[in-house]
């Protein structure tokens, strides 16, 4: 809380300085990380003893460093620490105030001329009256016995003053022993001297001299005492004086703008209008003087500080105002700026808490706002942009709104290249895309559910390819022709593996259509003719289970025709070539359209009579 | 009763009889070696050999079958023809000397053949029944 306090007044005081800087025309630092521009011009008051402010960049500028004076975390702490307080409505705040107006009332400076003319002695019995309520506002917490410290320096120099009444009413002692004992010198050495012998007068004469001596000596004393006693009387009056002002200026800077106004009226109330001038270092007159553009005195201070109770009181009824049209912005950051100048006046300290919640959920949004663009976290700084978009008039941030923008624009595009990487299998492309994609915009969800969706479909598809290759290893093309869709999409970026899953794919058609036709031979009866046909199929393609199966059924359906036939291939494997034409001659009765017997016929007549010839 | 011994005329006609029936076996015999000069040859059981060519390498034998089909032919070779014994269609070799012979389809030919080696029926002989 004192480091909010301080900095606050060092802000303050920057202000102040910084009219100074205004007027001279002198350029503001080239950055804010405390490095000060060319040339002395940068310098402020006293090199760098008072701090300097720069409205244009809002910078503080004290001691070679420079800060953001809305972007320091101190003032925004402990205006946040406001926001968050309730307003100062009780009956010990409400007694205060109306102690404190009661003061400013009873020493206003209108009043006290108007009570002057009236009645002399009326601007004193006011003054006792205010001067009896200062104990009483001291009491509260708010005061921060700061009426106590008026009240003490008002007495010190009530004091004083007391001190150089008796200091003046000695002097006048003083000076009637002084005339007396000139009036005796002056006799004493203007007596005439008499007629007597020379021995005589002589030593009447140094009689004379010896009597002057010690009146001499003594009106010497007196003067001196005199002197002392002037000197004792100025020194105390401005000692109380200094004292006197070091409180109001320090009242002044500290933002106690109430208790500025009671302890200048008071001041100007003890001492006398030409003692007003304020007996500050030259540096700090020449700030107060350009500031104000008027001498720096005790009744400027008044000025400002009623100035201050104005400009504040004028900016709580704007900022009401604000509020009330729903420009939270504005009102936002008039609220902050009179908060800076005015944190202990009531007006302030009595504004309602409900309003103060708007103004501090505004803040926290932009802060939240700030801080989710600076994490990269677009989503949910769209989020919190159009909320203060819907809910707060005057809200406008272009930058923000650009960001996001911007942000959007580019992950959407690194994403359309990722997705368009993994359709073609170009893997380095995708995870770069993705790589990219998340460096401008890390927690995007479509690049979480994308790369996820990605990989598992890179780990789905890789399952697929190695199922399918364990599949063409065994032979197991019915399998594979059952499983296609999802082996045809697995082998989309491999042309070799595609191209050998077509392979398989026609071999299983063919044989499809190879048993429908079996199956159609079947049907009208010819057991052979299909057991035939797909005999001639096993032979062209791989072991498949179905055609195995019917293959079985035909089999037993035809078996004198495949006995037949078996026997004459067996015979014929022996060499038997004559027993197997025979075999296949009886082949062929069974089942005349067979193609293997007469196959076989014609090729063991060839064996038979090798250069014969068949009819 | 009269009681006599048999007419002399019975027994002759009986012998006669007789001796007419042994006479016609003799020339049904004769004239059946006329016409089935094979007869000696035992009867190729096609079954058998349809089933085991292999234990009735090079044995003879004959049988009657009829012209299916020529399978094929050469000048030296002879004629391969497919025909059918009983139920059963075999193969036989018809060796270049029988190259005069006229063969049809639907003939009916007694042949009597030779199991060769590799199991073919080679005609050894052959009469049109």
């Amino acid at each position: 809380m004192a480091c909010g306090v301080v900095v606050a007044a060092v802000v303050w005081v920057g202000v102040l300085s910084g009219g100074i800087w205004a007027q001279e025309g002198a350029q503001a630092p080239e950055n804010q990380n405390g490095k000060q521009g060319q040339g002395s011009q940068s310098q402020g008051i006293l090199g760098n003893t008072l701090p300097v402010f720069h409205p244009g960049k809002e910078l503080l500028v004290w001691d070679g460093q420079a800060w953001k004076v809305t972007n320091n975390r101190l003032v925004e702490a402990r205006f946040e620490r406001y926001l968050n307080e309730p307003e100062e409505t009780s009956e010990e705040d409400l007694e205060y105030n109306r102690i404190m107006g009661e003061i400013l009332r009873l020493l206003a400076a209108r009043d006290f001329q108007n009570l002057r003319r009236a009645n002399p002695n009326l601007p004193g019995r006011a003054l006792d009256e205010a001067f009896k309520l200062l104990p009483k506002a001291a009491q509260y917490r708010r005061d921060a016995m700061l009426c106590d410290a008026i009240a003490n320096q008002v007495q010190a120099a009530w004091q004083a003053q007391h001190a150089r009444e008796r200091l003046a009413q000695a002097n006048r002692a003083l000076d009637e022993e002084r005339k007396r004992l000139e009036w005796n010198t002056r006799m004493e050495a203007s007596r005439p001297s008499l007629s007597l012998p020379s021995e005589k007068e002589e030593k009447a004469l140094s009689e004379r001299a010896a009597r002057l001596v010690p009146l001499q000596k003594r009106l010497a004393e007196v003067e001196a005492l005199q002197q002392a006693n002037q000197v004792k009387g100025e020194m105390s009056k401005a000692q109380a004086q200094l004292e006197f002002q070091a409180l109001i200026v320090d009242l002044f800077v500290g933002r106690r703008f109430q208790h500025t106004l009671i302890a200048t009226r008071f001041y100007r109330a003890i001492f006398s209008e030409g003692e007003g001038r304020l007996k500050v270092g030259e540096d700090a007159q020449r700030l107060i003087s350009r500031t104000t553009g008027m001498p720096p005195t005790v009744s400027v201070l008044d000025g400002l500080a009623g100035e201050a109770l104005r400009d504040v009181a004028e900016g709580v009824e704007a900022v009401k105002f604000l509020l009330g049209e729903g420009e939270v912005a504005a009102a936002g950051r008039r609220l902050q700026e009179i908060y800076v100048i005015g944190e202990f006046l009531p007006e302030i300290r009595t504004f309602p808490r409900t309003e103060k919640r708007r103004v501090l959920d505004y803040f926290q949004k932009t802060r939240r706002l700030a801080a989710a663009l600076e994490a990269r976290d677009f989503g949910l700084a769209e989020e919190i942009y159009t909320d203060l978009k819907a809910n707060v008039r005057d809200f406008d941030d272009p930058m923000a709104a650009s960001a996001i923008a911007a942000a959007k624009q580019a992950v959407q595009g690194h994403l359309a290249r990722a997705r368009h990487a993994a359709l073609t299998g170009d893997r380095a492309t995708m995870e770069e895309a993705l790589q990219k994609a998340g460096e401008v915009w890390p927690r995007h969800p479509e690049i979480e559910e994308i790369a996820g969706r990605i990989f598992k479909e890179a780990d789905l598809q890789q399952r697929a390819l190695n199922e399918l290759d364990e599949l063409l290893a065994q032979k197991n093309f019915r399998r594979i022709a059952e499983e296609k869709g999802r082996f045809i999409a697995a082998t989309a970026q491999s042309p070799e593996k595609a191209a050998e899953l077509e392979r398989v794919l026609h071999q299983m058609a063919a044989l499809e259509m190879v048993l429908k036709q079996a199956e159609e031979l079947q049907k009208r009866g010819d057991s052979a003719g299909a057991w035939e046909v797909l005999e001639k199929a096993q032979a062209e393609f791989p072991p498949d289970p179905v055609l195995a199966g019917v293959r079985a059924e035909l089999t037993t359906r035809a078996a004198d025709f495949v006995s037949a036939l078996r026997k004459a291939e067996e015979l014929e494997q022996k060499g038997q070539h004559g027993a197997s034409l025979s075999w296949y001659l009886k082949a062929r009765q069974i089942y005349p359209p067979s193609e293997f017997a007469a196959e076989g016929v014609k090729r063991l007549s060839a064996k038979i009579l090798p250069d014969g010839s068949l009819p | 009763m009269r009681g006599g011994r048999p007419k002399k005329g019975t027994s002759v006609v009986v012998a006669v009889l007789v001796a007419v029936g042994l006479a016609g076996l003799v020339a049904v015999y004769f004239l059946q070696g006329q016409t089935d000069p094979f007869r000696t040859t035992p009867v190729l059981d096609v079954v058998e050999y349809l089933n085991d060519s292999h234990n009735l390498i090079g044995n003879i034998y004959r049988m009657e079958a009829e012209i299916e089909q020529l399978l094929a032919q050469s000048e030296n070779g002879g004629r391969l023809l497919a025909v059918r014994c009983g139920q059963e269609k075999v193969a036989v070799l018809v060796p270049q000397r029988f190259h005069a012979l006229n063969v049809q389809k639907g003939q009916i030919y007694v042949f009597v053949v030779e199991v060769r080696r590799d199991g073919l029926l080679q005609v050894k002989d052959l009469i049109k029944s």
